[in-house]
């Protein structure tokens, strides 16, 4: 352990600025103490905070890093030792800086800095700083950070029955290793930034060079750039952030913790974007029925796929319309059902005080509590609320009179097929609409939901997600590529660029 | 005013401008299955409006227990002299609101049919816009329809399913293809040149009491069952007479209504004995030859038989035998459709369709005889029925056991 050399009021230096508010003014000192206490002036007293001050060595110098950034023991193993032993070995007195540097032992280039702004940059990204006595620069050394807390895990969120189980995680260099590992070609790029005035978040813009739409590049690096912002936490506050803007439920911008959802989106030339401590990755732009497809398509047979598509379509119509569809043909259009049919639903209906509008909405809103209390709740309580729930939804609300058997029916499957859209925010926006819809149903029956559903249609077409239409490629229309669309055509069918080695490689074993 | 700011006036005035009219919850409503009518007093007609009641029929109630199960369908009586004094008068009495669309059944009450004539409800049924027209019509042999309308019926809690089920059923005994519809009747007697029939229908017991929950705790199903029975010939919109069940089958024959019938009984080419077979497939074509007045339709049948019952002395191995067997069914559809046709010219009403065939296909020849067609149908036309059933199965049997006997003796 370093010795850390606390600032004494004697050794305390006229020289430091105090209180500085800009450090680019604020140019290195040539002794190594008062650069210290301008270090500690900047950061405050923080435990965090190593310095150093050797004198007692050739060329006396001192160090300062966050060892919260920089990992400790890497800093003695690499920095302090070598000048240890150096400082035993060497007699004369060599106040060179570049002798020093070639005594570290580090294999990253040492950058000489003139200025504190660069100082305190450094530290921030997890340098060292090391001063020579009588020198007006600062070497930044770059050193092992401190290691990752998280190791990479299986998916939470976006499972998959056969695919790569192992998912994002925050930490920003691992991501892009995930990512590399999968796309080894020199035309993947990584676009560093920083963004958050307060938070200096590490954001990098990924995408493959010479399939990428350059034009959807230049956008989301234009609005990135453009970003004025205090904090960035997560990649969720970078989406809103760069979003088209446009009143919309929808997500014009698709979040995956995937990496092979990721690798597969930038080698069909979209754009990615990785925010440091986020596990999700951001995509765009993403299309209305990308929000359909999930990477398993591709691994499993193009059948089963295409079958399951359809499901996840029919899912999608169900959880948005069937409580609707429930109050519109038993209030509006009660000939529309077989007579049977309608004596079991009035039957069930007998003696419910509720009109039926009135029972959907409260069971609706009865399970979004449910949902949310589910989220939200510590997970040892978790039992309890589904047993809770179970109850109170599914036998006593039935058994008080408050609402009909055919209900609880409506409402889970409503519940269990908004579970099926992989990208959560999809099926939040479903969750929404599905009230208004609701709305429409209870006050003018199927030609209220008619309305609703063209309006909808109008304004997805009006929807774009960085400058590309939401609905391509069924509005505006591309016969070509309807094949991915509700249909997942086998592989050796795509003509696209992606997928000519495979039919090389066809061509090959085929002889 | 923003674009936005419009859009949402816009629909807040289309919420309060529809205000959830033409809503209605499910259980202020009365479904109505069936509507009879009887002719009443005072030149009243009574009409029956047989109810639903959901409680009753279904298994599980969805609200809180109940105090009493009720019963599964109440039958309504309103007195009246119009369609719309009844339903007016209907909705004092009856608690809930009268709801049309699921009518399955009317059924007209014999006397009703004879003196009074369906056409005093078609006009309200036709303009009312929640009544439909797939309606099975029904007319009660020699009974009102209160009567049929007030039973019980085992197996079906609803007794319009149940009436509808029989006709449904392939072997019903007319083996209509579908039943018949107030769109059928309305178009027959409004539309087209023809004069219309309905389905008849009586009670099996109609002295047993049957409209009481009791009646169904009897083992005895009879008393509340109905029967299909022979078809009733109208004139216009009035009852004249009552097809027999095999003159029925003749009119389904001809008409190209059958779909899958049974013979029980046909005569054995060998002269004692019968047989019976069940027809599918029966295709009938019409052919007219207009011979100044003399007019000559020929209806021929086509189909097949499956053997079902053989109780002759011959052997079906036998081709020449099957070849026989094939003439006597075919002479005895041919016996079954001419005296239906005979039936028909003796009530002076053409319920085939003849001259609405001839108006199609013969439209020149039809404008000489239109004013006077059913004196020309009565006197100056021969149906000629021409039968052409293959037999195509013998069942699962190829030696009968009255075989057996015979050759050992």
């Amino acid at each position: 352990m370093s010795p850390i050399k606390r600032r004494s009021s004697k050794s305390k230096q006229k020289q430091i600025v105090e209180n500085p508010k800009d450090f680019e003014q604020i140019k290195i000192y040539q002794d190594i103490q008062v650069n210290i206490d301008q270090i500690i002036e900047i950061f405050g007293k923080s435990p965090e905070l190593v310095t150093k001050v050797v004198r007692e060595s050739p060329t006396p110098y001192s160090i300062a890093f966050l060892r919260t950034l920089a990992n400790e023991t890497r800093v003695d193993e690499n920095i302090t030792e070598p000048l240890v032993e150096w400082g035993m070995n060497s007699s004369s007195g060599n106040n060179d800086v570049t002798s020093i540097t070639n005594h570290l032992n580090v294999s990253s280039k040492v950058k000489q800095t003139q200025t504190f702004k660069e100082i305190v940059n450094g530290m921030l990204d997890g340098c060292v700083i090391l001063f020579v006595q009588n020198s007006d620069v600062g070497l930044k050394i770059p050193v092992e950070p401190t290691p990752s807390f998280r190791k990479v895990e299986e998916t939470k969120i976006q499972t998959v029955v056969r695919g790569p189980r192992e998912g994002l995680v925050e930490d920003l260099d691992t991501n892009m290793s995930l990512l590399r590992r999968r796309v080894r070609n020199s035309k993947l790029r990584f676009s560093p930034m920083k963004i958050g005035k307060e938070t200096h978040t590490k954001v990098v813009v990924t995408y493959v060079d010479d399939l990428v739409d350059q034009k959807t590049l230049d956008t989301i690096m234009e609005r990135l750039n453009k970003i004025d912002t205090n904090k960035i936490l997560d990649s969720g506050m970078v989406e809103e952030l760069i979003e088209d803007r446009r009143y919309t439920p929808f997500p014009t911008i698709k979040s995956t913790e995937r990496p092979d959802i990721v690798c597969g989106e930038i080698l069909d030339g979209r754009v990615a974007v990785l925010v440091d401590g986020s596990p999700f990755a951001l995509v765009a732009p993403v299309t209305f029925v990308s929000f359909f497809h999930i990477a398993e398509d591709y691994y499993e047979k193009f059948d089963l796929a295409t079958f399951i598509r359809s499901i996840r379509l029919l899912a999608f119509w169900i959880s948005l319309a069937l409580p609707a569809t429930y109050i519109a043909v038993t209030t509006f259009h009660a000939e529309l059902l077989p007579t049977n049919i309608l004596i079991n639903l009035a039957a069930q209906r007998e003696g419910v005080p509720f009109p039926a509008f009135i029972e959907v909405i409260m069971m609706e809103i009865i399970f979004e509590l449910l949902r949310e209390a589910g989220i939200r709740m510590p997970r040892p309580i978790g039992s309890a609320i589904s047993i809770v729930g179970a109850l109170v939804i599914g036998e006593a609300a039935v058994q008080a009179g408050l609402i009909s058997a055919a209900m609880v029916i409506v409402v889970s499957l409503t519940a269990i097929t908004s579970f099926i859209s992989p990208y959560y925010a999809f099926s939040g926006a479903v969750r929404m609409l599905r009230f208004v819809l609701i709305l429409f149903a209870a006050t003018s029956g199927f030609f209220g939901m008619a309305a609703f559903t063209i309006a909808m249609v109008i304004h997805l077409s009006n929807v774009t997600s960085i400058g590309k239409s939401y609905l391509s490629p069924i509005a505006p229309l591309s016969i070509s590529k309807l094949k991915d669309v509700l249909f997942r055509f086998p592989l050796w069918w795509d003509k696209s660029k992606f997928y000519r080695a495979f039919q090389k490689i066809k061509r090959v074993t085929r002889g | 005013m923003g674009k936005t700011s419009r859009i949402v006036l816009f629909l807040s005035f289309m919420f309060m401008v529809s205000g959830c009219t033409g809503a209605e919850e499910l259980n202020i409503q009365a479904i109505v299955t069936a509507i009879g009518f009887d002719k009443g007093e005072d030149g009243n007609i009574d009409t029956h409006f047989q109810i639903v009641y959901p409680g009753g029929s279904a298994q599980r109630l969805g609200g809180a227990p109940q105090g009493g199960q009720g019963n599964a369908v109440y039958t309504y009586t309103i007195s009246a002299k119009t369609m719309m004094e009844t339903v007016d008068k209907a909705r004092n009495l009856v608690p809930r609101k009268l709801f049309f669309p699921h009518i399955e059944v009317i059924i007209f009450g014999e006397e009703f049919a004879r003196d009074v004539g369906f056409s005093y409800l078609i006009d309200y049924m036709e303009r009312d816009n929640e009544v439909r027209d797939e309606i099975m019509v029904f007319t009660a042999k020699d009974d009102t329809a209160k009567n049929l309308l007030s039973v019980y019926t085992s197996l079906t809690a609803n007794p319009s399913e149940g009436i509808i089920a029989r006709v449904n059923n392939t072997f019903s005994p007319m083996g209509l293809r579908d039943g018949i519809y107030l769109e059928d009747v309305i178009r027959w007697t409004y539309g087209h040149k023809r004069d219309t029939v309905t389905m008849g229908i009586v009670r099996s017991n109609p002295e047993a009491p049957a409209d009481t929950k009791e009646a169904m705790e009897n083992i005895h199903a009879n008393q509340n069952a109905y029967d299909l029975t022979g078809i009733p010939l109208y004139k216009k919109d009035k009852l004249v007479d009552w097809l027999t069940l095999k003159e029925s089958k003749g009119w389904a024959l001809i008409d190209d209504k059958a779909k899958e019938t049974i013979f029980i009984s046909t005569d054995c080419p060998s002269g004692s004995g019968t047989f019976g077979f069940l027809l599918k497939d029966v295709k009938t074509k019409k052919k007219a030859t207009v011979n100044g007045t003399d007019i000559t339709i020929t209806v021929s049948l086509s189909g097949r038989g499956i053997l079902r019952e053989f109780r002759c002395d011959g052997s079906v191995k036998d081709p020449a035998y099957l070849d026989k067997l094939k003439q006597s069914i075919n002479k005895q559809m041919e016996l079954y459709m001419d005296a239906t046709v005979e039936k028909a010219k003796e009530n002076e009403v053409d319920p085939f369709g003849f001259g609405n065939y001839l108006y199609r296909n013969q439209p020149k020849e039809w404008k000489n005889i239109k004013d006077n067609w059913m004196d020309v149908f009565i006197n100056n036309t021969k149906v000629e029925a021409e039968a052409d059933i293959e037999i195509t199965g013998v069942g699962t049997r190829r030696k009968s056991v009255h075989e057996q006997p015979k050759q050992e003796q």
